[in-house]
This record gives structure tokens, sequence and C-alpha cells, in this order.
């Protein structure tokens, strides 16, 4: 996969199928890599702490089963599987990083400390509780911004509105400008970057995902995409918002408190499944695009040859 | 219509031998994508169902049922059970047989298409580029082969007497290995992941001891184990731990062999064993009984732990007499232990349950017993004792000194260890290889032109297009300015 020798497709239909399947292998490709690696810190980290690489504990064995779905999408576009029956394996594949970001949670195990202790409804009345003035008004800020961009977005996919898009990818960069600030102001307090707890993560993840979200964006420039990208982005801020209901800046429990692996872990953990979940978006609309027609997927030499 | 020829069809099974259908199973990738789901799936059933738990666990937790079916299918210890180490071996034989295969594509990537085949592809439709240059044919020539010939690449020159000059570059070659070293640096994590688990390669003991004990080593670590002091930490105003360590002196023969602690973060090692604490609790009250004439005579009380099906666990007093009950060495009197709570909260001064597992504000409700020696027992209620603090009775201070706590460590010794973390290293380096370095040959063509002093430059690449690096290569290296020419006939 070189971005100079990709397959050509023609650059004025952003939602060709062909592109959108292009650019979910691409993103695939990287998150993949970078799969492995959150895997490799993570074994690195609880041989460290924990005095084993590999306890099959939830999280680690959520995280093995992604990575093994995500083996079997590379594996069946080197076995030309139809494309759509890849990218419902990409899709597939997103649900596996879910559940290994948020509902290995509730299974307890080693990583049980990013639960939610509380219920949705005693979270939800304390959405900003904990944060300092600025910083629960830059995230009441990125909030409404992300939110307005996906409501400009589908306003803009209705209308076929080129300049209701280009207001939704400003308003969409608006929202990520806030969240750097909200990032920056609570890494500054906390002497640390927001990995910590079950919130904090959220916040960082969806942060990746809007970063991630904006480059791809430059490739697949058109408000559908940001219609389809941005439900599963609020969709984790809500996760983080709605489920945690202190969102303070606590300190680490003793399992988190080596900083070296904990940045360096989760920094590559937030950032592989933001983009494999952007992925998940291309792969979907693929599947939308692509209805009826049931295409090839590459044979494993011209795999090679791309 | 024609199947498209893939990995899979060029090896169309004609009358095989059952050795040739084994082996080509095994190196299909085929395989692969049978086995792979279903040890994601094995993986998931082993991640949702807690494991290793005693089978009525199940049954409390999922109704009569369900654990039913669960201890039946075994569920309860999937990575244990034998159709998922047949699974995992499954993967890796087709993971060998895969790096043999690989192996003998890579040597074939790794020569490239000949100088011959690239040729066809100038006067074919697939074509890539031709330019036209100013500069003569021998020094284009000289520099293209200094280009081409530094690494990671290497160049040969074909024909040339008489004219067109072949030269043929090859770019990244090496990067065609970075499958098969994918490929069996994951059989390398394997091979050490099960170097770990060997009894006689490894070591994988726990070790659970409460202060001031020894734990005595069955010939396994080679030292026996004395827990000094356990100590807990916190976070300066609030409830969370900052800090498990356990400071134990190793013993070799009763001699003391090393003394240091063990902390989650930092373990302790020895003889190739490292120490590192896992997990902890408590197994006891200490308190102290001062006699109206200054003699001090220790007292403990026995708890016993218990965790629901959510893991949270407590600790009560043991239930046996030994456990909750102390005579006094004068036989007068005793104390009796009724109630324990390790985190004392407390409402309108007295207190009504615990904040926490953690034993951050001890406190034990007392009762004393008076008149043994006439066999005449007289209880009298004491009332919460909170550790550090005392109190009278019949002319004897009790002090609650402190927890007794039990620390259980594990002593790991992994022979696998250097294999996992090479096959990881080797990991990264293959996919990033595989995924970012394309192998490539290419063809360029160098003839003079006919007019003008000047040479064609026909290009023919092996994959489809022509690499945006080689055209720049290409460019620096005739260091001329390159113009659109015409294909040569």
């Amino acid at each position: 996969m070189t971005p100079d020798n990709a397959t050509t497709v023609a650059k004025s239909d952003s939602l060709a199928p062909e592109r959108l399947d292009v650019m979910t292998y691409r993103l695939i490709a990287m998150g993949f890599v970078l799969l492995t690696l959150v895997i490799i810190t993570g074994a690195a980290w609880a041989q460290y702490t924990w005095h084993r690489w590999w306890s099959w504990d939830p999280k680690e064995t959520s995280a093995l089963v992604a990575w093994l779905v995500y083996l079997i999408y590379l594996h069946g576009r080197l076995l030309s599987w139809p494309k759509k029956a890849t990218a419902w394996v990409a899709v597939l594949g997103a649900l596996a990083v879910v559940f290994c970001w948020a509902g290995v949670n509730f299974l307890g195990g080693l990583h049980a400390y990013g639960k939610p202790e509380e219920g949705i409804r005693t979270a939800a009345a304390h959405s900003f509780s904990g944060m300092n003035g600025t910083e629960a008004l830059l995230s009441k800020g990125f909030l409404v911004s992300y939110l307005a961009a996906w409501v400009v977005y589908l306003a803009a996919a209705s209308f076929r509105s080129r300049r209701a898009a280009l207001v939704g990818t400003v308003v969409m960069g608006l929202g990520a400008v806030l969240q750097t600030s909200a990032i920056i102001l609570r890494s500054v307090s906390a002497g640390r970057l927001p990995f910590g707890t079950g919130y904090e993560y959220a916040l960082s993840f969806a942060w990746a995902m809007s970063i991630v979200y904006l480059i791809v964006h430059r490739r697949i420039n058109t408000p559908v995409f940001g219609a389809a990208a941005l439900p599963l982005l609020l969709g984790i801020l809500a996760y983080g918002f709605l489920l945690f209901p202190e969102k303070g800046v606590s300190p680490l429990p003793v399992a988190l408190q080596n900083l070296f692996w904990l940045h360096l872990h989760v920094a590559i953990a937030i950032v592989s499944y933001a983009i494999l979940i952007v992925a998940t978006a291309t792969a979907a609309l693929y599947l939308v695009r692509a209805r009826g027609a049931e295409p090839r997927g590459a044979s494993g030499a011209e795999e090679a040859a791309e | 219509m024609a199947k498209e020829p893939t990995l899979e069809t060029k090896a169309e099974a004609t009358e095989l031998s059952l050795g040739e259908w084994l082996w080509r199973t095994l190196q299909s990738v085929r395989m692969t994508i049978y086995v792979l789901p279903a040890i994601a799936v094995a993986s998931m059933i082993g991640a949702v169902i807690p494991q290793q738990r005693p089978l009525e666990y199940y049954t409390m937790l999922y109704g009569a049922r369900r654990g039913w079916v669960i201890a039946h299918l075994g569920l309860h210890h999937v990575y244990t059970s034998s159709w998922f180490i047949i699974l995992i071996a499954l993967l890796l034989a087709n993971l060998a047989a895969c790096a043999v295969r690989s192996w003998r594509r890579s040597a074939l990537e790794y020569r490239g298409p000949s100088g011959e085949a690239l040729a066809r592809k100038l006067t074919g439709p697939r074509m890539a580029s031709c330019w036209f240059a100013r500069t003569t044919r021998p020094e284009l020539q000289g520099r293209l082969v200094h280009a081409f010939g530094r690494p990671p690449g290497a160049v040969r020159v074909e024909g040339g007497t008489p004219d067109p000059v072949r030269i043929v570059g090859r770019r990244w070659s090496l990067a065609a290995y970075g499958r098969i070293v994918t490929h069996l640096a994951i059989f390398l994590v394997a091979l050490g992941a099960v170097l770990g688990i060997m009894p006689w390669t490894s070591l994988d003991e726990e070790v659970t001891v409460s202060e001031g004990e020894t734990w005595k080593d069955s010939g396994k670590l080679g030292f026996d184990v004395r827990l000094d002091k356990f100590r807990m930490d916190y976070y300066p105003g609030t409830g969370m731990p900052s800090l498990y360590a356990s400071d134990v002196t190793l013993l070799a023969n009763g001699t003391p062999l090393k003394k240091g602690t063990a902390t989650v973060n930092k373990s302790l090692a020895a003889k190739r064993v490292s120490l590192g604490q896992s997990s902890w609790g408590l197994s006891g009250l200490r308190i102290k009984v001062t006699d109206p004439g200054g003699r001090e005579e220790p007292v403990t009380f026995s708890l016993v732990s218990s965790a629901d099906a959510q893991g949270n666990r407590a600790w009560e007093l043991s239930d046996t007499p030994a456990g909750h009950v102390a005579f006094l060495s004068d036989r007068k009197w005793a104390l009796v232990a009724q109630s324990f709570t390790p985190d004392a909260v407390e409402q309108g001064g007295k207190i009504v349950g615990s904040a926490s597992e953690f034993p951050r504000h001890p406190a034990v409700l007392l009762q004393g017993v008076s008149g043994l020696e006439v066999g005449k027992h007289q209880f009298h209620d004491l009332g919460w004792l909170r550790k550090g603090d005392r109190l009278s009775f019949e002319g004897h201070t009790v002090r609650f000194e402190d927890v007794i706590y039990v620390s259980t460590l594990s002593a790991r010794k992994d022979m696998g260890l250097p294999l996992v973390w090479a096959g990881f290293l080797l990991t990264t380096l293959g996919m990033i290889v595989m995924f970012y370095l394309r192998p490539r040959t290419l063809l360029v063509q160098l003839t003079p032109a006919a007019k003008g002093g000047g040479t064609e430059i026909a290009v023919a690449p092996s994959g489809r297009e022509l690499f945006e690096s080689d055209r720049h290569l290409i460019e620096q290296a005739c260091e001329v300015e390159l113009k659109q020419g015409t294909r040569p006939q």
C-alpha cells in the first residue's frame, strides 16, 4: 500500500465504490499495524506491572479478537473475496474494537477500572461535574460543534449543497480545535495525558477520531462521509459523558502509574481504534454505494502489485 | 467466464496423495480463513464467560440450566481446553506452512521478472513511460547504474552492443521477505508462549504468606519467602490505594539470601525468579493486652474473606472458637471479637458499616468475658475499638495494634520471554515492510536518438504503474529535463 501507487479512481467522485474500498483497505492496513503495536505494548506493560505478558484477561483477549477479525479481512482480500464480504468484515471489526474499548469494562478482570460506576441517569445529571469552568465551557463547545457539524452534513447531503458541506467541515474543525484545547488544559492540570479513567479514555478516543476523520475527509470530500462518521464520534462522546459521573482529574490506579507505558500504549490504542472506526464508516458507505453490484476483490497478485 | 487467478487456484488439485493434500491444505490461506474465526469466537467466549471459577459460581451467576451447559461444554476453561489448543496448533501449523510457501514466493519476487519479460512490456499495451533526454546514452547509463545500485537496490545491465542498453533495477527487493518475517515472528511468539508455560523450562507459582510468617518452598523456587511487612499507601484525601508493597526476606536453608521489596510495578529478582506483587488480603487482627503489672500479651483473631459474584471482597471474623475467642494466659478472662469492619463509617457516634474493602480505618467490636476461673461467665460489651485506640477492662488495657495482612506474590521464571520479545519486534518490522515497502523491478531502456545526439528513455515497471519515487530517482539520476518522447519502435 503506497500512496503514489493506488488504484486509479476518478477523483471527481469521492463516493465511487472503488475509491471507498481502497480507502477502507488503506485505513485498515494502517490501523491493523497499530493494533498489533497496541497488543505488543500492552503485553510489555503487563509484563512490567503484572509480571505476566499475557493472562487471557478480557481486555487482552478482546484486543486479540479484534486483531483476528482484521486479519480475516486482510486474508479475505488476498483470497479475492467479494468486496462486499470484506466490507462486512470491516464492520464486524469495528464492533470488536468497540467491545474491546468499552464493552469489556463490564466483564471485570484486570482492566475493570474503566467500568462506569453509576447508572446513566446519575451520570447524565452530572455531565460536567468535576471539571473546572474553562474545561466545562470548552467541552460544551466541542459537543455542540460536533452535533452541529453532523446536522449540517446531513442537510448538505440531503440538499447536495457544497457550501453547506464546507460549513459542516469548518464547524467540525472548530469542534476539533475546542476539544484539543480541552485536552491540553486537562493534561496540564493532571500532569499527564488524559488516559486515566473511562471518561478520559473516551475523550481522547473521540479526539483521535475527529483528527483522523478530518485527515480522511481530504480524500473523501463529501458530506455523506461526515454524516456517516460523526454518529460514531458522538456515540463515543456520549459513552464518556453519560456513563461516568465524575469527570474531575483523579489519581491513577496503581496498575497505571507507569506514565511511559500508559502514554505509549494508550496513545497508540486511541489512534488505532480511531482509524479502524473511520474505516468502518468508509466500509459502510461502500456497502451502501455498491448495492446491487457484486464486484470481486483484487486478486492476491493484484494486491501484491498495489 | 474464466476464473480470476488467485493464490488458491494456482495449485488446482489433480491427483494428490494424502501427504500432498495435507501439505497443500496446511499452507492454504483458505485454511487460515477457517481457523481464524474459530479462534476469535472461542476467545470471545472466554472473554465473556469468567474463566477458571468453581462450577457453583456459574450456577450462581447464570442459573442452573446455563451453568450446567457451561460446565459440560468446558466453557469455563476455554484457553486450557483441548479443542482450543488444537485450534491454536492448527493455526501454528498453517503459519509455518505459509511461511515456507512465502519463502518460495519471496525468492521469486527477490529475483523479480527477467529483463526480457519486462522488455516485452515496452512494446505491449501496458508500457508505462517514455521520455527523451539530450544527454548521451553512455553518460545516462553510468548515472542510472550508480543510482539503482545504491542500497536497498540492485542493478544489472543487459545489451548495449549494439544499442539499446537495458538497465534492470531492483528496488526494495529484500522487502519481499516481509511476509515471511511476519509469519515466522508470530510463530516465534507462540513458541515463546509455549516455553513460558512448560513446567520444565519455566515457573509460575503463587506465594501466599501472612505477615511474620514464612512460605516454605517445595523445591521449585530455590528459596523460602518470609513476609516481614505488607504496606498499603493511599492518595491523600482519597480512598484510592497508591502502593501495594511486600517487604520480604528470601531464605535459603534458613539463612537470609536477599532482603527487598516487591511492588506492583517493581518485581524482586533472585535466582532467575522474579517475585511481583499480585494480590493482598487480611488474615487477622493483632491486639495487645497489658495487665496491671505492665506485662504485655499479644492476642490475635482470624479473618476470612468472601467475595460476591461481582468480585467485591469483604472480611469477616472466623466463626471457629479459636478464630474469634482469645483466652488470656491467666485463664481468668477472655476477649471475644464480635464484628470487624475494615473501613469504618461512623454515623451519630456509631459505626454503621464499611466504606471499602481497604483497611483504612479498621475497627473491631469486642466483648469481654470474666469469671472464667470460677465457672461463672459474665459478658461485658466493650464496644468498637479502632486501630491504635485503647480501652480498659478489669484493670487491663486492650489496644488494637493493626490488621495482619496476607500477601500473594507471583513467582515467575519465563524462559520463553526472549522469544516473545524477539517475535513482537520482528512482527512489527515485518508488517511495516509488508504494508509499506513494495519490492519491484523496473527496466530502463536507453536508445540513442536518431537525431540530435540525445537519448530515448523507456521505462517498464514490474507492477501496473511506475512508482512516483522511482520516477523521481530516474529524473534525479539523469539530471536533465526529461521530455515526453515517443514509444520506441
